[in-house]
């Protein structure tokens, strides 16, 4: 009778791709599912990999040159172009990468609150998380190995220079790429096996997190000197011009911003795929477990999203510090409209993530009622910031609609186009995102702590004092000189938010402890169009990322290096933002399917096994428990 | 984040809200309406205007010599004989009279018959600043000699107004007064001497002897162009409003002469210690 | 199926965003054209001041550190507004400072007590900014431009990027004597009582010439003994043909190694 279900030994199955198959590889293959078999036998075909082989020794013919003294200085693609190429691959390698680096920081997080809750729920979140790390692991090391060779290839002239100065940190490089990668083999395969042993396993989650950060750190040296860099003159020593080019003016700045972009990131990726599943759940534990991972996807990525903008502005400032005139280029010049396009992403992305949590409120908490005048409230705020935000300094406009304007500034909206109005419209939204997270965490909880009512005055008055300075300075900044402006009333803008975002929250946290519970949460009820909503987070925040890549490439203008190398290949010029944009969507959008399937490929074996144990228990509970 | 049931708590944040009683304490008291009166009391009543302002004029230009808290300490003090006064010592300062010490600060030390290493800002500063200078002055030590600052007779807060000289006044007094070979070297001559006269020395050094306030001039007729080396001397603020160095009010001849003694100065980047013309008698 | 839903709301998604970059004004920026240094263009003083102005802002790169006036620059010295180079610096020093840099280091005189910028200056004359001897003139006339009046002539530009030209001139017009009477004729003169050449015994009030005699070309030499500068006499009228040929024929060979001038004018830094 079990004659079906008996596995005919066949050896490519057991050495072919084994991160396919899940630990323990037990009654694995099922017959019905042709697909894995063949992308099995594609890539075991001894005949396919020789001719892929004899094909790219002989494409080599193509980027044969005469031999000549003078080093080829640029090689081209044809048809894409070899700048669009590295463009494309850049991008999807740094996407894959944020994604990497920034799901280990909130998977650690998760299991450190299951270790210490000893919530088996949240372990498990924890390791769905390094699941889908894991799968888009070897992809990230594709695209970074894809980007290298098209850098080698195509831009000589540039790699010779840097190699010139940055060789040791490509040594490193490979190194801490080699420690990753056994740190997190150990990491995932190791879960359950170390289970026991929480601590340890805690332990090389934090290494993870630290090689990633370091492997980040590294990359970005190379990047920001590209930007930003310093003088080497030739009195200094090659370990002293090394430090000098990695720790130049924009180094640090893009550290921390890309250390937070990436938790975004990771964040709302997350909480895109448990959107997705939740769409595709058939059974309502599923959903509910979905529903839960979206929120907590969802919160990551507000959490992060809420300090994000300060980052970027320090590196604005640091840009601006370093070089004016690269300052100007970006924020006043041909790419000043780009901001535009990145605040509308951004708006969106802020409303987005407060419908979130108000859909929670209403359909987990079911408070809407108490809580809607407040929504409606914020609604207005968001809406209102978002138009400020996206108003630019010179409108559009026609001939005749300049003169009836008397310029390219609108009298009125014209005002709203400059940094005093953004900063501070910036900072209202996300004391409003604020305020929606606090209302959906207090929801349902009634404090009981003795200095409850204290607490709960203590925060109103924070929160209007901070609303009161930020746009009061945002006003006095239209009446002083921008180095004011700059330093001293931005920096106290920003400090005044940060305040009271790292007051209240532990102050809510401790006011909520032992709180009476007086409402349910219900998992799994939320509406369809809430999942659309998180897809539609996760997919602002990756074109954020890929604007944010074209502008740190135009940002260097006709540059390799800015002000050191110029880039004398045809590609020179910066292309406009139309044909940048539908790049920009093109490779999202590969991107997109390249995550749907190693998502789908990396949930295969639970599929399986459920399957199997759906039959089997079947098959047991039809003939008797003993087989 | 867990809030569908009644969790656990966390045994570090426990820790941690003992010791936040204190800090919710300290914040609500922080707020209150006491704390920023006596804030906003503290910020306005201390310090009287003029003070403030020479504190400020007082932190740039006599600090460097006379020391962050008057005590003849400052970084250049070393290189300074006799040594910069000491202006807490009570003893010596609560001697003078206000006026006394708004002469040594507008006439400079030669102009008192004291070391020409303090210079003279008599030039540079109004009477405003002098006198504001002169209140700060008085509060570094013990005294009862107030200055007064009537509201009604106010201080000319106008500083000097000194015509900048151009190129051509140079060329001119140079084709003057440079007549030969011999006048050239006299004039050399009494430039090194007035150079020692007027207390340069006592920013700047050269040869490895003087002051570290403004630069090292042992480079100078090297680095410098002889029209600007003059015209600096006789007019600094006209170039540089902000700067240190003070206009000494030098006669058309010794600023020449000084001029074409820095002008001979032409080491090579790190000289050691050579022998002046004045070394050699 | 429901990922067919999912691929097409993120698919008309990328599309508005697409759609709405498209509606925004187009601009392409083009990189500027390379300038390669052209002698024939150098014909009037404007034109040495625009070819050192476009080399200040673009190839010498002295713009990424360099402010010109307008407030402080806080990485390295303002080369206008308070600080006006182009009449306060003399050529040789500008020289220096492009070749050498390490040799003098300007302080930040804002601070108290006065302290080195962050920046370092590089070698100009050196990869990867490089510039020729003409182009680093052209700068400092730019500079000169910026604070007053341009002293450097088109003439000297031309003469600079053309060496070889000046090269032969040298040797045609100035002949050289006989080394030996050429030492006696110094001490007639009582050079030593203001120059000393390398380790030589001599005075203090003239620089050592030794740096000099390398770095100058022989004309040059000869117009600082013959007509004099502001601080050295002239001798013209003290000299005859055949003596100031002597002299420079001695001057010439006592010129000496490269080391002999480097134990002289050592490159440490300040």
């Amino acid at each position: 009778m079990g004659k079906r279900y008996q596995r005919k030994k066949r050896n490519r199955d057991v050495i072919i791709v084994p991160f396919l198959a899940k630990e323990g590889r037990v009654g694995k293959m099922n017959k019905t599912f042709s697909c894995r078999v063949w992308v099995q036998r594609f890539l075991e075909n001894k005949a396919i990999f020789f001719g892929l082989f004899l094909a790219l020794l002989f494409s080599g013919v193509a980027f044969a040159q005469e031999s000549s003294t003078v080093m080829t200085e640029y090689r081209d693609l044809p048809w894409i172009g070899s700048r669009n190429a590295i463009w494309i691959v850049a991008q999807l390698h740094i996407l894959f990468a944020g994604f990497v680096l920034g799901v280990p920081m909130f998977a650690l997080t998760c299991e450190y609150i299951g270790y210490k809750t000893g919530d088996v729920r949240y372990d498990k979140l924890a390791k769905e998380f390094t699941k889908l790390l894991t799968a888009a692991f070897g992809t990230t090391a594709t695209f970074g190995a894809i980007l290298l060779f098209l850098l080698v290839g195509m831009y000589p002239k540039l790699f010779n220079y840097l190699s010139g100065i940055f060789f040791p940190t490509f040594v490193l490089y490979a190194f801490l790429f080699i420690a990753e990668t056994v740190v997190l083999y150990i990491y995932w395969y190791g879960w359950d096996y170390m289970a026991g042993r929480k601590k340890l396993h805690l332990f090389m989650g934090v290494l993870l997190n630290l090689v990633g950060l370091a492997i980040m750190w590294t990359a970005d040296a190379w990047l920001s000197f590209q930007a930003s860099p310093v003088v080497l003159s030739e009195n200094m020593g090659y370990w002293q011009r090394l430090w000098a080019a990695v720790h130049n003016p924009t180094w640090n700045p893009v550290n921390i911003h890309r250390v937070i972009g990436n938790v975004v990131l990771g964040g709302f990726m997350c909480g895109a795929y448990a959107g997705v599943r939740y769409l595709g759940s058939k059974t309502q534990a599923e959903r509910e477990h979905y529903d839960w991972m979206g929120y907590i996807g969802n919160f990551i990525g507000t959490f992060g999203l809420l300090p994000l903008p300060f980052a970027g502005y320090w590196l604005m400032r640091e840009v601006y510090e370093y070089n004016q005139q690269m300052g100007i280029t970006l924020m006043g010049g041909i790419l000043s409209w780009l901001f535009i396009l990145q605040a509308i992403q951004i708006g969106v992305l802020f409303l987005g993530v407060n419908y979130y949590f108000w859909q929670g409120l209403a359909c987990r908490a079911k408070v809407e009622t108490r809580y809607k005048k407040y929504i409606l409230a914020m609604v207005t705020v968001l809406i209102l910031c978002f138009g400020v935000w996206l108003t630019p300094h010179s409108l559009v406009a026609s001939l005749s609609e300049a003169r009836a304007m008397g310029g390219t500034h609108h009298p009125l909206l014209g005002v709203f186009g400059v940094m005093s109005a953004k900063l501070t419209v910036v900072n209202l939204m996300i004391l409003t995102t604020f305020i929606s997270f606090l209302l959906y965490w207090r929801a349902n909880q009634e404090a009981t702590v003795s200095w409850a009512k204290g607490a709960r005055i203590f925060q109103y008055l924070l929160f209007t004092v901070a609303v009161i300075v930020v746009i009061g300075l945002g006003v006095y900044g239209y009446y002083v000189p921008a180095v004011v402006r700059v330093k001293i009333l931005s920096t106290v803008q920003v400090l005044v938010v940060l305040f009271v975002l790292v007051t209240v929250t532990p102050l809510t946290a401790l006011s909520l402890k032992s709180a009476k519970i007086t409402g349910t949460m219900t998992w799994g009820v939320m509406p369809v169009r809430s999942q659309y909503v998180l897809i539609s987070n996760g997919i602002m925040v990756i074109l954020i990322m890929t604007l944010m890549g074209y502008v740190r490439s135009a940002s260097r203008v006709h540059f390799h290096i800015y002000g050191v190398m110029r880039d004398t290949s045809a590609y020179a010029y910066t292309p406009p933002i139309g044909f940048a944009a539908a790049l920009m969507a093109s490779t999202t959008f590969m991107f997109c399917l390249i995550v749907l399937f190693i998502f789908w490929v990396a949930g295969l074996p639970d599929k399986a096994q459920k399957k199997m144990a759906l039959q089997t228990g079947a098959l047991a509970s039809a003939v008797g428990v003993k087989e | 984040m867990m809030d569908d049931k009644n969790k656990a708590s966390f045994s570090p944040v426990a820790t941690y809200v003992r010791g936040s009683a204190a800090f919710r304490g300290g914040l609500q008291f922080l707020f209150s309406p006491v704390s920023i009166a006596y804030f906003l009391l503290v910020l306005s009543g201390c310090q009287s205007g003029p003070v403030v302002e020479g504190h400020k004029t007082f932190a740039r230009y006599c600090a460097p010599c006379h020391g962050e808290a008057g005590a003849g300490d400052g970084y250049n003090a070393g290189n300074l004989d006799p040594h910069a006064r000491d202006l807490t010592d009570e003893a010596y300062m609560s001697k003078l009279e206000n006026n006394e010490i708004y002469e040594v600060i507008e006439k400079g030390g030669a102009g008192v018959d004291l070391s020409p290493t303090m210079p003279s800002f008599g030039l540079v500063f109004s009477p405003q600043e002098i006198w504001s200078l002169v209140a700060y002055i008085r509060t570094l030590h013990k005294s009862d000699k107030e200055v007064k600052f009537d509201e009604a007779k106010p201080y000319s807060a106008k500083r000097p107004r000194v015509k900048p000289v151009a190129e051509a006044d140079f060329d001119a007094l140079f084709s003057e007064k440079v007549v030969d070979d011999a006048a050239r070297l006299e004039l050399i001559e009494s430039g090194e001497g007035s150079f020692d006269d007027y207390g340069c020395v006592g920013c700047h050094r050269v040869r490895g002897k003087g002051g570290e306030l403004g630069p090292d001039l042992s480079r100078a007729g090297f680095m410098l162009q002889p029209q600007f080396i003059y015209r600096w001397i006789r007019n600094p603020q006209s170039f540089k409003p902000e700067t240190r160095m003070p206009n000494l009010n030098l006669s058309d001849e010794d600023a020449l002469a000084v001029s074409l003694y820095l002008g001979t100065l032409k080491d090579s980047p790190s000289h050691g210690k050579a022998v002046s013309t004045k070394e050699k008698e | 199926m429901y990922i067919l839903k999912v691929l097409t709301f993120v698919a008309s998604i990328l599309g508005g965003f697409a759609y709405i970059a498209q509606q925004i004004p187009q601009e392409v920026s083009m990189p500027p054209q390379e300038e390669k240094f052209d002698a024939a263009k150098v014909q009037t003083v404007d034109d040495i001041v625009d070819i050192g102005q476009k080399i200040f802002f673009g190839k010498g790169q002295c713009a990424l550190c360099h402010a010109l006036g307008g407030g402080t620059s806080g990485r390295c010295p303002n080369l206008g507004g308070d600080n006006p180079v182009g009449i306060k610096l003399t050529r040789e020093f500008e020289y220096e400072t492009y070749t050498n840099p390490e040799a003098y280091v300007y302080m930040d005189y804002t601070s108290s007590p006065p302290k080195p910028f962050a920046a370092r200056m590089p070698q100009i004359n050196k990869p990867p900014i490089g510039l020729t001897e003409p182009e680093m003139l052209t700068v400092f006339s730019f500079l000169q431009k910026t604070s007053g009046t341009v002293e450097i002539t088109p003439a000297e530009i031309v003469a600079l990027a053309n060496p070889d030209k000046g090269k032969t001139a040298s040797v045609e017009t100035v002949a050289l004597g006989d080394a030996v009477s050429g030492k006696a004729i110094y001490e007639k003169f009582e050079c030593g009582g203001c120059h000393k050449i390398g380790e030589m015994e001599g005075g203090d009030k003239g620089p050592n010439l030794l740096p000099a005699l390398n770095t100058k070309a022989v004309t040059s030499i000869r117009s600082a003994i013959f007509e004099g500068s502001n601080y050295h006499p002239s001798y013209d009228e003290k000299m005859t043909v055949r003596e100031m040929k002597d002299i420079l024929s001695y001057l010439v060979s006592a010129k000496g190694t490269e080391e002999d001038a480097a134990a002289v004018t050592p490159a440490t830094g300040a």
